[in-house]
């Protein structure tokens, strides 16, 4: 699968499938830049759905309205790299008062065992990741409660 | 320079059941307080219906009907009455927006930072693919 094609995919499945299950993703940018990094896709949104009358109401008077971000990354990595990237995140979050973020990081082939590896370590519970291998259509999450739930989300192959 | 303006229906169709209901409950009240009855009959039916059509329309053609003309250096943007003409150089970022209940924008930010002053082109009310416009407004921006 191309990466294009996978990243119209993603960014339609959190702006308007199952993604809103988790928050409202309403506005996505392309080739965002941040100081040094580039990412390819940087979709925000909120926690407060929209909804109509009743969900509405009891959206804002039920739901915490934090603001999340979703940053796609589709560069080639390594550990280093990664972690650069995870510390930039983590300001620009600070910076931006975002509550949580996932990011997503995709190419086509595998990721080395390093990498895999470096991600089962990440001790930070505000940033979930994913290592999405278009190839062979294979995901790797970081084990916080945020890379967790986002395995189902980031699963747009079809 | 390409333009684009169709006819959302959904608006007009909006508008003609608001003026359909807001001139029948008149014609109740006027009938009532006049004559001491309601008064129905198919000349007070069609007169309702063609009114609340040249209303409808004629609030949709001033609020909500859109015009978007664009060429590689420029684009102007009509709604209702208010026309804006701007040059794609003017502004810096581009991002897609969901608008909710599935309609999407395209957003033009002024600067690099997104929450600055952007301008929104209404690509679903366009009746135009919204991904598609917004990769076609981000190389008129670059």
């Amino acid at each position: 699968m191309y990466i294009d094609k996978y990243l119209l995919r993603l960014e339609e499945n959190l702006m308007l499938g199952s993604g809103r299950w988790i928050a409202d993703f309403t506005e996505s940018f392309r080739n965002h830049r941040i100081n040094d990094a580039k990412f390819d896709m940087f979709i925000i949104g909120n926690t407060r759905p929209k909804g109509f009358l009743l969900s509405k109401l009891f959206g804002y008077f039920a739901m915490p309205n934090y603001r999340v971000a979703c940053f796609v990354y589709c560069q080639q990595i390594d550990t280093k790299g990664l972690t650069s990237l995870i510390k930039l995140i983590s300001s620009y979050m600070e910076e931006n008062n975002f509550a949580w973020s996932w990011l997503v990081i995709s190419k086509e082939g595998h990721f080395n065992s390093k990498i895999k590896d470096s991600i089962k370590k990440v001790d930070v519970e505000k940033i979930g990741i994913a290592l999405v291998d278009l190839y062979n259509r294979e995901i790797e999450c970081s084990p916080s409660y945020l890379g967790k739930r986002m395995k189902a989300h980031v699963k747009c192959f079809k | 320079m390409k333009t684009v303006s169709p006819i959302q229906w959904h608006n007009v169709g909006k508008l003609f059941f608001l003026f359909l209901i807001l001139l029948s409950v008149a014609w109740s009240t006027v009938s009532f307080i006049s004559f001491g009855d309601i008064y129905i009959g198919w000349p007070i039916v069609f007169i309702n219906l063609s009114l609340s059509i040249a209303l409808a329309w004629h609030f949709y053609k001033n609020r909500y009907h859109t015009v978007f003309s664009y060429n590689e250096e420029e684009f102007e943007l009509q709604k209702g009455k208010s026309k804006i003409r701007k040059r794609w150089k003017d502004f810096a970022h581009v991002s897609l927006v969901h608008q909710g209940h599935g309609y999407f924008s395209v957003r033009l930010y002024k600067s690099e930072t997104w929450g600055s002053d952007f301008v929104d082109i209404p690509a679903t009310d366009l009746k135009l693919d919204a991904s598609d416009l917004r990769f076609e407004v981000m190389k008129f921006v670059q």
